[in-house]
């Protein structure tokens, strides 16, 4: 049984995770990151739009929801910089509202699958036997599926609402987090200071909270980084697809979604929206690409 | 070599049972009762007559592993049980579907490999330059692109505003360009990253320098020596990619109003079909879990260094 589990996570592997786990220590990857220009940049374009969102209520000229149908359908112009969109709101507004819910799902689909993995990866790692064959059973069910075919049956076995999309989501999601918990937990345990810990009469859970979560959380912190980009997009589209958020919620998928039968008459309904999912996921797209070649030197630019 | 083909068989027809048993089951944990839903969105009054009269049509009353065993050897004769919407049976719904979505994947693939092998390559070969970082650059915005938004811009700039081609719908090749096109970038731009890395790694190796040394052309080097174990980390993760291909069908056939399954299971999402749902993501775990069978066993074949008994 042992021998399975050590073949799976294959020594290269444990290596690489080793070696990033100790570059995150060592390495003063600030000074690294704040070399590469376009992750600065990446930054910059985060901060940027986070702080338009949070000031969305002070910025925003309309509110997103007001429907005046006579300004319905009007090109940008000098009182809607953005144009108008079918119910005549104020598509700047909406926009600029928007950022609150497409960032903020996405985070806290992210956070809600990082602390799931962490438990259950860990839990699966430090104990093994049974426990980890059960999660790790789990865990190559749900790779038999591809994620975004996994999460669009969840969200639409359970009805199309924000709260269901994130559900699904989240369920998709953690597997990968947990799988890679678990080999670096497996790594990690076999180091000599936590066979100091135990000799010294250290609970396992103190040994799990003390000595091991603090060698896992920066690495996760990178990987999400890395994801938040790819999960932003996950969560538009399957808004566009109409089974996140519902209107008149302003949220950047599903505004394209509503755009979607107007867009050869008013194409601005659809650029606004489209080019702020495309900001902000190259943003973290940039910043994870700087983020990538610090840990990973044999990607240096 | 045979046994580990058995192992793999194996393995592969145990994920499939226990993903048939979850595919099962999720009907029955919707919330509510799903006889109730289910008339009800087909617009019959969910008396308790008419409910009653349902779930034995669908056998709900029986025991679950007695449903279950019902289902499954239905399921493995093709018999997936009658759209509620169309009344027609899914499978033949879903199987006159599939060529279309494959279609679409393939030329996905195709994109992927035309735009991903000159860029990563020549990335790799001129490293450092101003074509590396131009590549890196266009792989981020060809990553960060929503797929139905570009879809949407493609649409209205080169079939509306231009009439280059057509605005929606299957049949020519001039059909496929641009939905393959859509559902082909994202994916290649993460194709030519990865290609690249692999590619720097490969022209660090002793046997580069050898054939360099040998005086052999350098394009030759590139491509015939340096390509072949370049792909190979490239062709694992194939596997997976093909996955969010194949998840990315269900937008980009949205867009484009492609006559495929994923359009299809949208459709059935919204009007609670589940026989369809449920013999969408069946066909769909098979074709991927299929596919990653397939790029398990090329892989070893490419690369004679890996154990056939060993690789777990």
């Amino acid at each position: 049984m042992k021998g399975e589990v050590e073949m799976e996570v294959s020594e290269e592997i444990q290596q690489s995770l080793q070696r990033n786990i100790e570059k995150v220590d060592k390495v003063d990857f600030n000074l690294q990151l704040f070399n590469d220009k376009l992750a600065i940049l990446g930054l910059i374009i985060i901060l940027s739009i986070v702080i338009l969102g949070a000031l969305a209520p002070y910025l925003a000229p309309y509110d997103p929801i007001q429907v005046n149908l006579t300004n319905r359908l009007q090109a940008p112009n000098q009182e809607f910089v953005f144009g108008t969109d079918h119910l005549g709101r104020c598509l700047f507004s909406r926009v600029l509202f928007g950022v609150r819910t497409s960032l903020a799902i996405p985070f806290f689909v992210l956070l809600a699958s990082i602390l799931i993995s962490i438990l259950l990866g860990t839990m699966s790692g430090y104990l093994g036997g049974k426990i980890d064959e059960l999660i790790m059973g789990v865990i190559n069910i749900l790779l038999a599926l591809p994620s975004l075919v996994l999460a669009l049956a969840i969200a639409g076995l359970l009805g199309p609402s924000l709260l269901n999309l994130m559900i699904a989501l989240v369920a998709t999601y953690w597997v990968n987090y947990a799988r890679i918990i678990r080999g670096m937990v497996i790594s990690i345990k076999q180091n000599e200071y936590i066979l100091a810990a135990k000799a010294c009469g250290a609970s396992e859970i103190r040994i799990i909270v003390k000595h091991i979560l603090p060698n896992i959380i920066s690495p996760i912190i990178v990987l999400a980084t890395l994801d938040m980009g790819y999960i932003i997009l996950s969560v538009s589209s399957l808004s566009f697809l109409g089974l996140g958020a519902q209107p008149p919620t302003a949220e950047w998928g599903a505004m394209l979604n509503a755009a979607r039968s107007y867009f050869q008459l008013a194409p601005w309904l659809m650029f606004f929206p489209g080019m702020a999912i495309l900001l902000v996921v190259l943003g973290f797209n940039l910043l994870g690409d700087g983020l990538r070649d610090v840990f990973d030197p044999n990607e240096l630019v | 070599m045979l046994k580990y083909l058995l192992k793999k068989v194996i393995h592969l027809i145990f994920v499939m049972l226990i993903v048939s048993i979850l595919v099962f089951i999720s009907i029955r944990v919707i919330p509510g009762d799903s006889a109730e839903v289910i008339l009800r969105t087909n617009g019959i009054e969910p008396t308790v007559e008419s409910i009653e009269r349902f779930r034995e049509e669908l056998g709900l009353n029986q025991p679950l592993l007695v449903q279950y065993i019902e289902w499954l050897t239905g399921v493995l004769r093709g018999d997936f049980g009658r759209s509620f919407i169309t009344g027609r049976p899914v499978l033949e719904e879903v199987w006159y579907r599939f060529p279309a979505t494959l279609e679409l994947t393939a030329g996905g693939v195709v994109v992927m490999l035309l735009l991903s092998l000159p860029v990563g390559i020549l990335a790799a070969v001129f490293k450092n330059t101003a074509y590396d970082h131009l590549g890196r650059i266009l792989a981020l915005l060809g990553a960060s692109v929503p797929s139905f938004w570009l879809g949407m811009m493609l649409i209205y700039w080169l079939a509306v505003k231009q009439s280059f081609f057509p605005v929606m719908g299957r049949g020519s090749l001039q059909h496929l360009i641009l939905p393959a096109f859509t559902l082909g970038l994202g994916m290649a731009a993460t194709y030519s990253r990865l290609l690249r890395a692999s590619m720097l790694e490969v022209l660090k190796q002793d046997y580069i320098r050898v054939a360099r040394a040998k005086g052999l052309q350098e394009r030759s080097i590139i491509l015939k020596h340096a390509l072949r174990n370049a792909l190979i980390p490239v062709i694992t993760a194939f596997g997976v990619s093909f996955g969010h291909l194949l998840g990315g069908t269900v937008v980009v056939e949205t867009v484009f109003t492609w006559p495929g399954m994923g359009r299809f299971v949208v459709d059935a999402i919204f009007s609670r079909d589940y026989p369809v749902i449920q013999a969408y993501v069946l066909v769909m775990a098979l074709v991927f879990v299929t596919v990653n069978f397939l790029v398990d066993l090329i892989y070893q074949f490419l690369d004679p260094r890996i154990n056939f008994e060993r690789g777990s």
